[in-house]
């Protein structure tokens, strides 16, 4: 309801009150009832906020979400003071945003947002246009798979570009369009590869950089006998294309191989060994999957009985480091003076800052990841993927009004004849796709079909109107300025706030305006939605119907508060996969499992925030917290006191600074729970056992538990 | 709608299929021994016709198996083999897939041979019910269990059931319990509200808890948490109360639940559909949630699919695991730890062509999916059947005619195809026992087929 009265009403309930450091109201005395002096609906209902919160609630809600840090005693004693707390609000988002500790924040945000984390085994294995398989992996310590951590490496990449973007305070529709990505060298590797071997629509292989460029390679069948990478892959070492392969020994009689064998790839000769997979794409292949550690099948030409090896997966002819050694990476096109990078260059692929592809490149949109997370194949034809790049860029889906007179070429008759329940949506959505189609095939590959290539799409989406031959990257700039990008970026950061929408109105408009004269500042959005009272809840709202939700704290969020507050490196081991983590992280990853995270799901336009408790889920936090209790407590608390430790539970585990009301009672309550569970026979609890459940108490807290408080 | 439910009762088809009618009330002493097998009330059994308005059957626990894929499930059930014109009706090939002849309780028919691999005390009580979904949209998942925005307050019929049953059923919760949402897409909602998953491994450690040192000062720390919780009510906003409240009976719950059968989830070890169904069955018994869904893989997006290869694996598998929850199911009710009775159904986003690639792969059909229902109090049978009329001359489900649940080309029946998916959702609800009246209040259109619901 809009109301004049709503907005003379917003000074007079400020939650905050009255700055006396004690926030909204006084302590009752704990017996657990309301607290008869403070009434937090106060005069919401006059406009129609169901309750405001208090400072304390409210910055607290902010931090956290930002940085996963408690608010310390100065900043709530400078809200406090305030004359305008929206405005101080602002300049402390500012510095919170600023930390290291929104890094990670940020960097999970946008893995999500840009829908980068689907990939799989199968996904990795059907952009090379091949079924599934499996990579080898290091020994000593053993390493993930290395498709494991090229997917997730896939998943970071534009999440870190992304970051490195807001923090440059670059324009954000910057992710559309971008050619400056986060890599690392296994990544450069696979981009040059696939670059190189483009899979057709029909999913055959045109190897287009470096055909011919092998016509030998050795394979010794001990891996002592192998050189080193860099001279494997340099053209001037005399060990150039030679490799150790992990199946040589077994074969017996006319399949038994005793030493050193050389492959002639241009020609094939009756009873010579030969690659498995024959032609230019074999070669290919064959190396590439080397340097992931897959040696793949050689056999014995035109012989009966049939001499073939079968794969095998051992270490990666990459380095380790090669997957996780992050830098910014230019993609440029190749022409005839830059010729495309070739993959097998290893040297030159690791030490390079830029690549030179022919495949069309836009940001986000033909990131691995996203790829990855959304397969195509004829029968879609890009219809998901087109639509899925609409959800992401601008939080909207195609809706199935149709529009009036426009009958596109590009309608796909067999799946939407006009008058059908389906024509609205494929009325639009199909001369669209042809945005994507043009330029990337069902494997995403460039596209090099000719017809194809030169199709005209037809952007109708959102008032408006476009026609054009330019393929992926003439969408990409249609999305960076179409005018609900502003706003679906500011709605997506509302579900990571309060797992809601935010809702339509002035303030919601202000926001959007504020971020796209900021030039699109990323940084603004955070400051002018996080100090909004749309995120904080201090005041009302004109044309808001509704305040903002307590809600559970999301897996990621819960997890960087128990990071950052106990200062534990990536506690329940989000962004590390489970072969490169220790026990504490796995542990809590299995505890945490069914604690919901921010997720997203096909063609569901509102990212995924579950926002409400349930048995198993606080079930599965309170086993999480004591896995905490019981093998993160002596990292966070080698050498204090147990004053000490409850100082820090009190204040940093559960974020309430001395200045905040509550300090004091609860920092009695856990007090009250170290001496009882020493003191009673029946416990007969050490006093370092006392302290770890106590942190479990903070674990458990409203602060650290949930959102809002 | 009240003429509707007038008219089904005075037609109501299994008694009249069986022609009892009339015959039980001069037959008292047979009637409580059916009751005291069944469970019915003797009422009830006394005079089915009124059932629907004026009694409650058993309540029953839904397992329900989920799909926004779309698996071709509905490609190789009871009711698409031995039609006249079924030549460009296509089944994977291979003695794994080998039509064959099967007895749904009374019904004789075919079905591919893994469904007829099952036991035949799982068939007797097996009902196949060809229906509609209406969209050939993966996202539209929700809307599905949403009976396409049929429901009462636009909430998921598996939510509103669950509600329904909990305090008959005396549930822990009475939300339910998601253990294997593949995507976002399969999570399902109550009142608006997303619930999250829980893997299996998960229900293991949150039942099981934390054994260590800790664990002795559970009860002490309860204490000390609800002391945080009253110190936030405090100063809490109504929103804030609200999910402290939650959180209180959250905790209260788990500490409720009995320990006794948390020794049957050692044996989980993974998350996969067969530790699924085996928490599922083990959370029945426990009385945790009147509806928990599953993930089982039926073939899932097959829209390459050469030779139906991965469909036929997948039925393979995915029957056994059907055949393993029964089992678990009967076996936990043998033992005497679970105590009410129990219906597994499936609902998928939409079911899948059956003539335009032919074995080539399937694409989306909202014009046919089927709903298995298997449990007590059911008697086996195929429920609808199927006609071309779909886009491209595609199969698609028939009208039914509501007494005797058989399929009816043209939309003849008395349940046109329009109302199918409807109809099949309150089938399912009458089967869980849940009253007529309620039911149509929860969904306004459509009727109860009730020749599904055994006599004996």
């Amino acid at each position: 309801m809009v109301t004049a009265l709503a907005v003379s009403w917003a000074a007079a309930c400020n939650g905050s009150g009255g700055g006396d450091g004690n926030g909204p109201g006084e302590d009752d005395g704990g017996d657990g009832g309301i607290d008869p002096t403070f009434d937090p609906s106060g005069t919401a209902g006059e406009c129609n906020v169901d309750a405001l919160l208090s400072v304390e609630s409210y910055a607290a809600k902010v931090k956290g979400l930002l940085t996963g840090l408690g608010v310390n005693q100065e900043e709530l004693a400078a809200l406090l003071a305030a004359d305008d707390t929206q405005a101080e609000l602002g300049d402390l988002v500012d510095t919170w945003v600023d930390s290291p500790e929104a890094d990670e924040v940020l960097m999970r945000f946008f893995m999500t947002a840009f829908q980068q984390t689907g990939g799989d085994v199968e996904s990795f294995f059907y952009l090379q246009g091949r079924n599934a398989a499996s990579t080898g992996r290091y020994s000593a310590p053993n390493s993930p798979l290395a498709h494991e951590m090229l997917n997730q490496n896939f998943a970071e990449s534009f999440a870190r570009t992304a970051v490195r973007l807001v923090r440059a305070g670059r324009s954000f529709d910057e992710v559309l369009t971008t050619t400056e990505i986060e890599m690392t060298t296994a990544q450069k590797v696979f981009l040059a590869y696939k670059d190189d071997v483009v899979v057709h629509d029909d999913e055959s292989k045109t190897v287009r950089h470096t055909a011919g460029d092998i016509p030998t390679i050795t394979l010794v069948p001990n891996a002592g006998q192998a050189p080193p990478p860099a001279e494997s892959f340099n053209p001037s070492s005399p060990n150039f294309m030679r490799f150790y392969h992990g199946r040589l020994t077994e074969g017996t009689g006319s399949c038994a191989i005793t030493g050193p064998i050389t492959i002639d790839t241009t020609s094939l000769t009756d009873g010579d060994w030969r690659l498995a997979a024959g032609g230019e794409f074999g070669v290919a292949n064959f190396l590439y999957m080397m340097m992931m550690g897959r040696h793949e099948s050689i056999r014995r030409h035109n012989v009966t009985p049939n001499c073939n090896t079968g794969a095998r997966n051992r270490a990666p002819v990459l380095d380790r480091e090669d997957f996780y050694d992050w830098h910014t990476v230019s993609l440029r096109k190749a022409d005839s003076a830059n010729p495309a990078t070739k993959f097998w260059r290893l040297n030159q692929v690791r030490n390079a800052t830029e690549l030179r592809l022919e495949s069309p490149q836009a940001g986000f949109l033909t990131r691995m990841g996203f790829f990855s997370t959304w397969p195509n194949n004829e029968d879609n034809s890009s219809r998901v993927t087109l639509n899925q790049m609409l959800i992401v860029a601008l939080g909207s889906s195609f809706d199935g009004e149709a529009v009036t007179d426009f009958t596109p070429e590009g309608l796909d008759q067999a799946h939407a004849a006009p008058g059908t329940s389906c024509f609205g949506c494929h009325q639009t959505l199909d001369p669209m796709r042809d945005y994507v189609r043009a330029s990337l095939t069902n494997f995403y590959g460039e596209q090099l079909d000719e017809e194809r290539q030169g199709m005209e799409a037809t952007f109708i989406f959102g008032g408006v109107q476009q026609v054009g031959t330019g393929g992926i990257e003439e969408f990409a700039q249609i999305l960076a300025e179409h005018p609900a990008f502003p706003g679906a970026w500011i709605q997506k950061l509302c579900y990571f706030a309060n797992s809601e929408a935010c809702p339509p109105g002035a303030e919601l408009d202000r926001i959007v305006a504020a971020f796209t004269d900021s030039g699109l500042d990323f940084r603004v959005a955070l400051r002018e939605l996080f100090s909004s009272p749309l995120i904080t809840g201090e005041s009302c709202v004109a044309d808001v119907d509704a305040g903002t939700e307590a809600t559970i704290a999301r897996r990621s969020g819960f997890c960087a508060k128990l990071s950052n507050r106990l200062g534990i490196d990536d506690i329940c081991g989000g962004l590390t996969l489970p072969n490169d983590a220790d026990d504490l992280q796995n542990d809590m990853r299995r505890a945490m499992a069914s604690v919901p995270d921010d997720s997203f799901s096909r063609s569901l336009v509102e990212p995924l925030t579950i926002s409400e408790t349930g048995l198993f889920i606080r079930a599965n936090r309170e086993v999480a917290c004591t896995v905490a209790a019981e093998n993160a407590f002596d990292e966070a608390y080698a050498d204090a006191s147990a004053e000490e430790v409850l100082d820090h539970l009190v204040t940093n585990v559960m974020g309430l600074p001395a200045n905040d009301g509550r300090h004091d009672e609860a920092r009695a309550i856990l007090e009250a729970h170290v001496a009882e569970a020493q003191a009673d026979a029946d416990l007969t609890a050490t006093e370092d056992e006392a302290l770890r459940s106590a942190f479990i108490i903070a674990c458990l807290s409203p602060s650290t538990a949930g959102v809002g408080f | 709608m009240k003429r509707d439910r007038d008219e089904r009762t005075r037609r109501s088809p299994h008694v009249g299929r069986r022609g009892v009618l009339g015959g039980l009330s001069a037959l008292g002493g047979s009637v409580m021994l059916r009751s005291l097998a069944t469970g019915i009330p003797a009422a009830v059994l006394m005079d089915p016709l009124s059932a629907g308005a004026d009694m409650e059957l058993p309540a029953k626990t839904l397992l329900i198996a989920s799909s926004r894929l779309g698996d071709p499930m509905n490609a190789n059930v009871p009711g698409c083999y031995g039609g006249p014109d079924f030549d460009d009706l296509y089944h994977p090939l291979g003695p794994e897939m080998t039509p064959t002849d099967i007895m749904l309780g009374s019904v004789a028919t075919r079905a591919a041979k893994p469904w007829a691999d099952l036991d035949q005390g799982v068939l007797d009580r097996a009902v196949f019910f060809h229906h509609g979904t209406y969209t050939p949209v993966h996202g539209e998942m929700p809307r599905v269990q949403r009976m396409m925005d049929g429901t009462e307050r636009n909430d998921m019929l598996v939510s509103l059931l669950s509600r329904e049953l909990a305090p008959r059923l005396g549930s822990v919760q009475a939300e339910p319990v998601t253990l294997g949402a593949n995507n976002g897409g399969e999570l399902l909602s109550s009142e608006g509200r997303i619930i999250g998953n829980v893997a299996p491994l998960s229900v293991r450690a949150a039942l099981g808890g934390v054994d260590g040192p800790l664990k002795r000062l559970t009860a002490l720390r309860d204490k000390h948490v609800d002391a945080i919780h009253a110190l936030y009510q405090r100063r809490g906003t109504p929103s804030q109360r609200r999910l402290l409240d939650r959180w209180v009976r959250s905790r209260q719950d788990v500490r409720e639940i009995s320990t006794g059968l948390i020794g049957r989830l050692e044996q989980i070890d993974n998350n996969g559909e067969v530790n699924q169904v085996r928490t599922a069955a083990v959370l029945a018994a426990m009385n945790i949630s009147p509806v928990i869904s599953v993930h089982i893989d039926f073939g899932g997006d097959n829209h390459v699919d050469a030779d139906l290869s991965r469909e036929r694996d997948r039925h393979v598998t995915g029957c056994a695991t059907i055949g393993a929850l029964m089992a678990e199911i009967d076996g936990l009710k043998s033992e005497g730890s679970l105590s009410q009775g129990v219906i597994f159904a499936t609902l998928n986003v939409f079911g899948r062509t059956l003539k335009k690639k032919a074995r080539a792969g399937r694409d989306h059909n909202s014009a046919h999916h089927c709903m298995v229902m298997m449990g007590d109090g059911l008697e086996g049978g195929i429920v609808g059947g199927l006609e071309k009329g779909g886009k491209n001359g595609e199969w698609r489900a028939t009208s039914i005619d509501r007494d005797s649940g058989d399929g009816v080309p043209g939309d003849a029946g008395n349940i046109p195809f329009e109302e199918t998916l409807f109809s099949a959702g309150k089938t399912l609800g009458a089967a869980l026992g849940v009253h007529r009246d309620r039911l149509d209040e929860m969904l306004t259109s459509g009727a109860v087929v009730e020749s599904v619901f055994s006599s004996t």
